[in-house]
């Protein structure tokens, strides 16, 4: 039955990359293609893995797994997570449930349309190294948890930039997410840079909470005016509910997105190393070529335009000479824009904006979009996936019929405060089961 | 002037590998790819897991040598494309490493002893086993990996460019490796590799690579010398360079000139984070730590062994310990005839067939004036590889006694009645001729000064 659907919607939608033959266990599970699941064909959207079958689950879906989680298959990405719209794509491009002429964001795209689509699956796998989960949360309308980095073990996640990427949810709602956060999260011995945390369950912040919230200002430069306007109904909305809000500043947004795209480039390039057709994935005849021949072959074929392009930026911000003035000061930015971050949530103890600053964009816009336009789509995603924070965007209200995201961002483990400000508000606007 | 550095890479003694659990017990012996696991064979979503041991022998060697610790350490990425490499990076230290600043007490060819500064130690994971068959990388029909290498815990213990022959270069490597053995540090099945920069003056610094074997490395530095002081004399140029050693043919050849060497691009290794070392983690790994050398040239200073002696033994480890077991009063001097005979014969502390016990039999021998120093030192040089002549080279070498001397010498003024006359006259030659005479009727066990001494009272 639930591969059936899977099959339905995949159809319709372009879900999924790899199916299930069968899924058997108690509930159905998405997860996004980037997640080793043991067994079942795992490419990161990527040419370059079209064969790789690993050897070992996540951690994640063991955890999921061993609660009675079925897979289903593995989602539609950007290939290696390199994207905002999930067109990047060495696969098939997933198309929005809400209207197929337009994108469902990136890079897990795949997940929140199945989670979207599907009738049976309450929540899907995602993955965020810049708003990943968000970002396509709020163009198919539905609820993106995003968990602290460290909070969620990354063990088996094929890296794009180690100090940046999370594993988290897309979800039918906020309940939904919370209880699957509490199945996934907590310390991996397999994964060092997972936080010495218990496993603890997460459903029971679903209750008010007297919760102070922030508006960065910042957050609402080059918004879309329908975006804009339907963000601050729902924050007045709140504020009828007794959930007041101040005017807060974090003028470091814009430096953190540079700082963002050299690191996480810096790390890829180094991470992508590894994919020369040696041991697994793509490979070729090597008779009577070197191994330099060899490997460049490979990854000329087996990379997507934009994988290369990461390669050779990130490759150049850290070579001898520009390592100081790119890679190094990229740190420093961070470090920055971390303490911004602990500075405003003294003072307040969320905050809140648009997730994206535009509904989901057609895909015929889309084409017309330089590589920088890309990049910067992600400023309002950017910066708390910079400082390892949690976030939750929830569906708020509608522009031009398509859903606009509320994005929650709270302090390093403060999950418990970003899910009562999500599900309180998704309460008041109505959400699915809410 | 030469200059040498060293960059001595050294296998250390866990039970695991650097990133993984994969054991590293017996290593060399196990089925080609059989320790192997998704980390060490960098298979995607795998992730690092630092092994703390690998830090802690890391630890252990920076005490030993002195070493200065960083505050906080972490480690960085090096890229570079290579079909030993699991991910085509090398976790390893860059810009701060486990230790740096230290030095440890060596000594040179004459014995003399002198203190090698170390740069800096580091902690990186070894790529694969590589086995391109049929020729170079570029020339081999095909090529092995064996991923059981990949990830063991190496310690890279780089030296500053202190030594000034390749025979003190090697000595400081027999000792290190000495060093690290005795405290636990080195893996068993492991010697120490070591790569070396050379340079004379005029001439630029040339790295020295894939040199297997302590006498190697002599060899391929002795080669280099005569190289670069052929190429200035010359007027040439020696260039800044990295040359394999060619073992077979006894030649350096050119591996890659300074322009084109490699930009590894470093950057912080994101799954690793940062750590320190707190006080008492250093406290409980000092204690485990046996003696060090230094320790040791104090304690033998304070028990009467003179300040140089002392120094010239605990320069090399091996010297020292074998020198602990010996407890005759004259045994510190003895150490250094042993020195010297071990360097005059090339032959390493670890392969003296004598034991300590034998050795002072020798010694004690000599103290009570049954043997002449002379012959003491004689005796040593053959029975340091053939102990089991020993008691027979005592016994034949034997000095006489006065008793034993004075009834030969009486023997001999009966039979030459005329040379004693001229003797007792003051006469040299015959003082010289009877000596001769002596000596010949003691089967040259007798002492010729003893002798002459005798003869003259007649
Ligand atoms: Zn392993």
């Amino acid at each position: 039955m639930w591969i059936k659907e899977a099959q339905e919607l995949d159809k319709k939608y372009n879900i999924f990359i790899t199916l299930a033959e069968k899924a058997e266990g108690k509930f159905p599970l998405a997860v996004k293609d980037n997640i080793c699941t043991d067994g079942l064909r795992t490419t990161a959207g990527s040419k370059i893995l079209h064969n790789y079958i690993p050897p070992f689950d996540a951690t994640v879906v063991q955890r999921l797994k061993a609660v009675g989680a079925a897979v289903v298959g593995k989602t539609a990405m950007d290939e290696f997570g390199f994207g905002t719209f999930s067109v990047n794509c060495a696969y098939k491009v997933p198309k929005n449930p809400l209207n197929t002429d337009r994108s469902c964001g990136g890079s897990s795209g795949g997940s929140a349309a199945y989670i979207a689509a599907s009738k049976h699956a309450k929540f899907a796998l995602g993955q965020s190294t810049g708003g990943s989960i968000s970002c396509p949360a709020a163009f198919c309308g539905v609820v993106g948890l995003t968990p602290t980095y460290g909070l969620v073990s990354r063990y088996g996640l094929i890296d794009y930039g180690n100090s940046l990427d999370k594993i988290g949810l897309l979800a039918k709602t906020v309940e939904d997410a919370a209880f699957a956060l509490g199945i996934i999260a907590g310390h991996d011995p397999k994964d060092s840079t997972s936080l010495p945390l218990e496993r603890r369950g997460y459903a029971k912040h679903c209750i008010p909470q007297d919760l102070k919230i922030g508006v960065p200002k910042e957050y609402f430069e080059s918004v879309e005016t329908g975006v804009e306007k339907a963000v601050w109904v729902a924050i007045k909305k709140l504020e009828a509910e007794g959930i007041e809000y101040r005017e807060v500043s974090l003028p470091s947004t814009k430096s953190a997105l540079f700082s963002y795209y050299i690191i996480a480039m810096c790390e890829a390039s180094t991470n992508l190393a590894k994919y020369c057709g040696l041991r697994y994935g793509l490979s070729e005849n090597p008779e009577g070529r070197s191994f330099n021949e060899y490997f460049s072959s490979v990854r000329t074929k087996g990379f997507g335009q934009e994988v290369k392009r990461r390669i050779l930026m990130g490759t150049f911000a850290r070579m001898a000479g520009y390592r100081e003035a790119y890679y190094l000061k990229a740190l420093k930015v961070r470090a920055n824009v971390i303490a911004e971050f602990k500075r405003v949530l003294k003072s307040v103890d969320v905050l809140a904006a648009p997730t994206m600053p535009m509904i989901a964009p057609r895909f015929s816009e889309i084409a017309s979009l330089t590589p920088l336009q890309h990049y910067t789509s992600d400023v309002l995603t950017v910066p708390a996936n910079l400082a390892g924070l949690p976030q939750i965007s929830v569906p708020c209200g509608k522009s031009e019929g398509m859903p606009v995201g509320l994005h929650f961002i709270g302090n390093h483990l403060a999950e418990n405060k970003i899910i009562s400000a999500g599900w309180f508000a998704e309460k008041i606007f109505g959400g699915k089961h809410g | 002037m030469v200059k040498i550095g060293l960059e001595v890479h050294a296998y250390l003694n866990t039970h695991t590998k650097l990133f993984c659990s994969c054991s590293t017990i017996g290593i060399t012996e196990a089925v080609e790819n059989s320790r192997v696991c998704p980390t060490c064979l960098g298979l995607p979503g795998s992730k690092p897991v630092l092994n703390s041991s690998a830090i802690n022998v890391g630890l252990k060697i920076a005490l030993s040598l002195q070493c200065k610790l960083p505050k906080e350490m972490f480690f960085s990425r090096k890229t570079y494309f290579y079909p030993d490499m699991s991910k085509n990076y090398q976790i390893t230290q860059y810009e701060i490493p486990i230790a740096s600043k230290g030095k440890m007490e060596s000594a040179d060819e004459s014995g003399k002893p002198f203190s090698v500064s170390i740069t800096r130690l580091n902690l990186e994971e070894d790529p694969a086993k590589i086995e391109h068959v049929g020729g170079s990388i570029t020339e081999a029909k095909y090529t092995l990996l064996d991923y059981n290498r990949s990830g063991l815990p190496l310690c890279e213990i780089v030296t500053d460019p202190v030594f000034k022959t390749p025979r003190q270069a090697r000595l400081f490597l027999q000792n290190l490796e000495a060093v690290l053995r005795y405290i636990g540090a080195l893996h068993p099945l492991f010697s120490l590799k070591a790569d070396a920069n050379i340079s004379v003056t005029g001439g630029e610094r040339v790295e020295v690579k894939n040199v297997t074997g302590y006498r190697e490395v002599e060899r391929a530095l002795q080669f280099e010398i005569v190289r670069q002081n052929n190429l200035v004399r010359r007027g040439e140029k020696v260039e800044r360079e990295t040359r394999l050693w060619d073992a077979q043919a006894k030649v350096t050849r050119t591996m890659r000139k300074k322009e084109t060497e490699e930009d590894y691009g470093y950057i912080f290794d994101p799954d690793l984070p940062r750590f320190s070392i707190s006080k008492e983690s250093m406290k409980i790994i000092s204690k485990t730590l046996p003696e060090l050398p230094r320790e040791k040239i104090a304690r033998f200073i304070k028990s009467g062994v003179p300040r140089e002696i002392a120094k010239s033994i605990a320069g090399d480890l091996q010297l020292a310990l074998f020198f602990e077991k010996l407890k005759s009063k004259s045994a510190p001097r003895w150490m250094l005839l042993l020195k010297k005979t071990l360097n005059y014969n090339d032959i390493l502390v670890s392969e003296i067939k004598l034991s300590p016990e034998q050795f002072e039999k020798l010694i004690v021998a000599v103290e009570k004036g049954e043997l002449s120093e002379r012959a003491g030192e004689l005796i040593l040089r053959e029975a340091i590889l053939k102990p089991e002549k020993l008691t027979k080279l005592i016994e034949d070498n034997r000095t006489l006694s006065e008793k034993e001397l004075k009834k030969i010498i009486s023997e001999v003024i009966k039979k030459e009645k005329s040379a004693a006359k001229i003797l007792r006259k003051g006469n040299r030659k015959a003082l010289e001729f009877l000596v001769g005479k002596v000596m010949k009727a003691s089967d040259r066990k007798a002492e010729p000064k003893n002798v002459k001494k005798m003869l003259r009272k007649l």
